[in-house]
């Protein structure tokens, strides 16, 4: 196992780390100069720049696409020359009339529920860090890895659209169309995806420097 | 380029290494095989050492490959309803959103679930290729630091879940059937996922290393 080195951050000490190849370098004589590894050659910084600012970027298009995502509907079925658009929140309460409880629960986590913690999640570990709010960095840094982990699965309704307009394709009987929302809702899930990549953990404890261990 | 950093500076014997997470600086201790180092304040994953991983790597990365051409050729689900029949593979899916005027989507679907697993197999046989062999494969350091990137955007175990809820929507239906393709792809699915089990980062970028110089 590993043992803690005199207990300091990398930075303190003089180093930065790769994030591609995890290899530690010296830290580059002045703050500016732009420093590439030498093993991987990867561009290297201490710290993600502008992590904050980024982060609150990729944030913000992604709270403006869930409106369209959520107003406008993900897909249209056509029975017989009709059609019927259905947004997000649509075709769960469908799932549930058919009585398919389990996957009705599923959609909604996936869809629903995880956008809107994801967002929440980002917009407060953003704030933890900007505000210096003491909470505890574990808890934070274990909520930072729940949001990157679960961020891809809200995929799954765009997927299942692209599944059925390839297999609902039956000429004049059925057919189902995908819909503006679906773009805005792929265009989500990117945008909270990259917020999160953008983020530095790192900032969650330079923060709280020694204080919380 | 920046110097490679003396490890003897903090101590004679021990390499260092900075968590990816929280940044503290470590003495870097030899583990057995099939254990992880953790940080020891934040808990994240260090490193890992992994059982013939170069070997299994490669395995698993050309098993992958061959598959994935059934399961993207062959259909994955076949829907029959009112005497009539219509088969839907995944690239049909990509497909038939693009027809749809919905080119956008259709693209990130392609990517998601076709062109980055894809891709990601190529890589780790690539690589797990060069390293076995003593000829010289070039552009070895920037094929590793892309796989780095695959494993954030490839999503295929969301992909399976979306077949999940297309199949549970028309079921009630019309009467559908898994096809040959779907055993296919969920075979390429696990495939892809223990490939990132096995492959060692540490040990590839270490002997990557070794290689170049
Ligand atoms: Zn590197
Ligand atoms: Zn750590």
């Amino acid at each position: 196992m590993t043992e803690r080195a005199p207990r300091m951050t990398a930075l303190d000490a003089g180093f930065m780390h790769c994030h591609v190849c995890k290899k530690l370098l010296d830290l580059p004589a002045r703050h500016e100069e732009k420093a590439s590894c030498s093993r991987c050659s990867a561009h290297v910084h201490p710290r993600l720049p502008n992590s904050i600012s980024r982060t609150w970027a990729f944030l913000i298009a992604s709270i403006i696409f869930y409106i369209p995502a959520n107003t406008y509907p993900i897909m249209t079925v056509q029975k017989l020359g009709e059609g019927d658009g259905h947004t997000i929140i649509g075709g769960i309460i469908a799932l549930l009339h058919s009585g398919m409880y389990p996957i009705a629960f599923v959609v909604f986590i996936a869809s629903l529920l995880v956008p809107l913690l994801k967002m929440l999640g980002i917009a407060l570990l953003l704030l933890s860090v900007q505000f210096h709010w003491q909470t505890s960095a574990h808890h934070r840094t274990k909520a930072y890895r729940i949001i990157e982990f679960v961020g891809r699965w809200s995929m799954l309704d765009v997927f299942m659209i692209s599944i059925l307009v390839a297999m609902v394709d039956l000429g004049g009987v059925a057919k189902v169309y995908a819909g503006t929302g679906a773009t805005a809702f792929a265009a989500v899930v990117i945008f909270t995806m990259l917020a999160a990549i953008s983020f530095d953990s790192r900032l969650i404890w330079d923060n709280v420097r020694n204080k919380d261990e | 380029m920046i110097a490679e950093m003396p490890n003897r500076r903090i101590n004679e014997e021990a390499p260092v290494l900075a968590c990816d997470e929280c940044d503290l600086l470590l003495y870097k201790k030899p583990i057995r095989i099939g254990q992880k180092a953790y940080c020891p304040r934040c808990n994240h994953v260090l490193y890992e050492s992994k059982k013939d991983s170069i070997n299994r790597s490669l395995a698993l990365a050309i098993t992958g490959l061959i598959l994935f051409i059934p399961a993207n050729l062959l259909p994955i689900l076949r829907l029959k309803v009112l005497g009539i029949e219509h088969g839907a593979t995944m690239f049909t899916g990509v497909v038939s959103l693009f027809q749809n005027g919905m080119w956008i989507l259709s693209i990130v679907v392609l990517l998601a679930s076709i062109v980055i697993p894809a891709i990601k197999l190529l890589l780790v046989f690539y690589i797990s290729l060069g390293l076995k062999s003593s000829r010289n494969f070039p552009r070895l350091a920037q094929c590793m630091r892309w796989h780095q990137h695959m494993d954030e955007w490839g999503m295929l175990e969301v992909y399976t879940l979306g077949i999940l809820v297309a199949y549970t929507k028309l079921i009630g239906l019309a009467q559908v059937i898994p096809e040959l393709g779907l055993y296919c792809f969920v075979a390429v699915l696990f495939i892809a996922g223990f490939t990132s089990t096995t492959v060692d980062e540490e040990l590839y970028w270490e002997k990557i290393e070794a290689k170049n110089d």
